[in-house]
């Protein structure tokens, strides 16, 4: 299967066509999932209007997880197949993967405040983000250190699959600290406890952040394989001229 | 050469060379020596906050030299013979890292001991703390290696290991304070925090080693 | 409305986060979309070069 998308014509074809449609879900989600969670899902009993904050707050750490996730996968299939798209895939994600660990981080702060009294406390989950947040900034920082590409991209993929066994204990820190922060209530084996009413606007946002995360990623590597080419033939334009110039 | 003997060339190596253990021991006591400074002298203060900084000074003098564990092999095409050697990489990273921590970091936990004291601990509390960082002293070693293999002879790499390594260091961090702090609360989970320590320092003996070497392995494609 | 904006008291939490939300991921999608273009404007003007030469 991986050789099969690992064709960047096939991939890109194959991506032009699911991108309208990627957008178009994003908008209709976001477009159903805002007003839901903004003015139709009831305030909640003990945290009153703050609890709107939580429909970007849990999508926003979900989506820094599942990006990284989704880095160290595509990371690791790079590290196996050397399949190009899987590097690219790893580059796109990893701003974005960013932006999304900084926004939950922010969005705690402001849902905290209010409910805990405190713009920031050191329990578990957001300190995992916190870690994560620097996991993809050590990425970043490492990737734009080294200035040949081919170990740029194999040392970038050996350190975020380093990263990726982080994130387990990110995900059960929750059991090793115990402090304020309430225990992970939407996924759970028994089933989620959190209310109907506010559970649907929730999915509704996750889903559309994901939807938009595919789209952001899909069209990033596009336009990679672009820059590529792009590279590709100023290279050889430039040796063109060269050689005609020496002539 | 056999893995011992590049074990034992290792451990002379990394002892004579860069100041051997002087630099991160310095290291270790000024951020000790400081943190008072800025914490103020409060007794009871210090000492809650003993096990942390402690920690912490120790996790920050095992980045301190990490540049070294590996830079210098790639500058010099010592990384070529290891290679070669029918050792392997990942054996060749594992001794490099265990002799620097024999050579380099022996301080380290002493050093807990002595500070523990300084913060106002009991000794038990810091013989505990102790313990803790000599469990987790190889990890975080293994960990520093691993972000020196990946960041070796390139510019600011210091400050690219700080960065890559704080992260993967962190349960080490958390479960070698942990120890220390138990001990000086008296809370019973003393035996628990210093047993994820060494599980951590394990399991980065495993990992790290492979990590280092891919990352070497792919310096010389 | 004016209900509705005040939050009940906590408009300066809410607005914040759904008003930085909007930052981050207008951003995101922002420099997606221009480096999209920069990049197919410079791949056009290439190939016009070429095409003359």
């Amino acid at each position: 299967m991986w050789s099969y998308f690992a064709n960047p014509e096939r991939f890109d074809r194959l991506a032009a066509a699911m991108l309208p449609w990627t957008w178009g879900l994003t908008v209709l989600l976001f477009a159903i999932g805002l007003p839901w969670a903004l003015v139709f899902s009831p305030a909640d009993y003990q945290q009153s209007e703050t609890v709107r904050i939580m429909y970007v707050h849990v999508p926003a750490a979900w989506l820094a997880m599942a990006a990284y996730a989704g880095l160290g996968v595509s990371s690791f299939v790079y590290f196996i197949w050397r399949h190009n798209l899987a590097d690219l895939a790893a580059r796109a994600l990893a701003p974005a993967g960013a932006v999304f660990a900084f926004l939950c981080l922010v969005t705690g702060a402001l849902w905290g405040r209010p409910m805990w009294g405190a713009w920031w406390v050191w329990d578990a989950r957001l300190t995992s983000m916190l870690v994560l947040f620097l996991l993809y900034l050590g990425y970043m920082a490492l990737r734009g250190a080294i200035e040949d590409e081919k170990l740029r991209a194999r040392a970038g993929s050996i350190l975020a699959m380093a990263g990726l066994i982080n994130l387990p204990i990110i995900k059960f820190s929750v059991d090793w600290w115990n402090t304020l922060h309430q225990p992970a209530s939407v996924i759970r084996f028994d089933g989620p406890t959190i209310h109907a009413s506010k559970l649907w606007p929730l999915s509704i946002m996750a889903l559309a952040f994901t939807v938009l995360l595919t789209a952001l990623v899909l069209t990033t590597m596009r336009t990679m394989i672009v820059e590529r080419r792009l590279e590709r033939l100023e290279r050889q334009r430039e040796s063109r001229l060269e050689a005609e110039a020496a002539l | 050469m056999s893995a011992m003997a590049l074990f034992a060339r290792e451990v002379r190596l990394a002892w004579a060379g860069g100041g051997g253990p002087a630099g991160p021991a310095a290291f270790n006591l000024a951020a000790l020596a400081l943190a008072p400074l800025a914490i103020g002298p409060d007794a009871e203060t210090l000492a809650a906050a003993g096990p942390g900084i402690i920690t912490f000074a120790a996790l920050l003098a095992t980045l301190q030299p990490a540049e070294r564990i590996f830079g210098e092999d790639v500058a010099d095409g010592t990384l070529e013979l290891y290679a070669l050697s029918g050792v392997g990489l990942a054996i060749a990273s594992l001794m490099k890292a265990l002799a620097f921590t024999l050579a380099v970091f022996w301080p380290l936990p002493a050093l807990a001991f002595l500070g523990g004291l300084a913060y106002g601990l009991e000794p038990v509390s810091a013989l505990v703390l102790s313990a803790g960082l000599l469990l987790a002293a190889p990890g975080l070693a293994l960990v520093a290696a691993f972000a020196g293999a990946l960041a070796a002879g390139l510019k600011r790499a210091g400050l690219l290991i700080a960065l890559i390594a704080a992260p993967l260091q962190v349960p080490l961090l958390v479960f070698a304070a942990g120890a220390g702090r138990a001990a000086m609360d008296g809370t019973p989970t003393v035996l628990p925090n210093l047993m994820m320590a060494a599980a951590f320092t394990l399991a980065a003996l495993v990992l790290a080693p492979l990590g280092a070497a891919a990352a070497l392995r792919a310096r010389l494609e | 409305m004016t209900e509705w904006l005040g939050m009940d008291g906590y408009a300066a939490f809410v607005w914040p986060a759904y008003l930085l939300t909007l930052v981050c991921v207008g951003g995101l999608v922002l420099h997606a979309v221009l480096r999209r273009r920069a990049t197919a404007k410079r791949l056009a003007e290439l190939e016009q070069v070429e095409g003359e030469a």
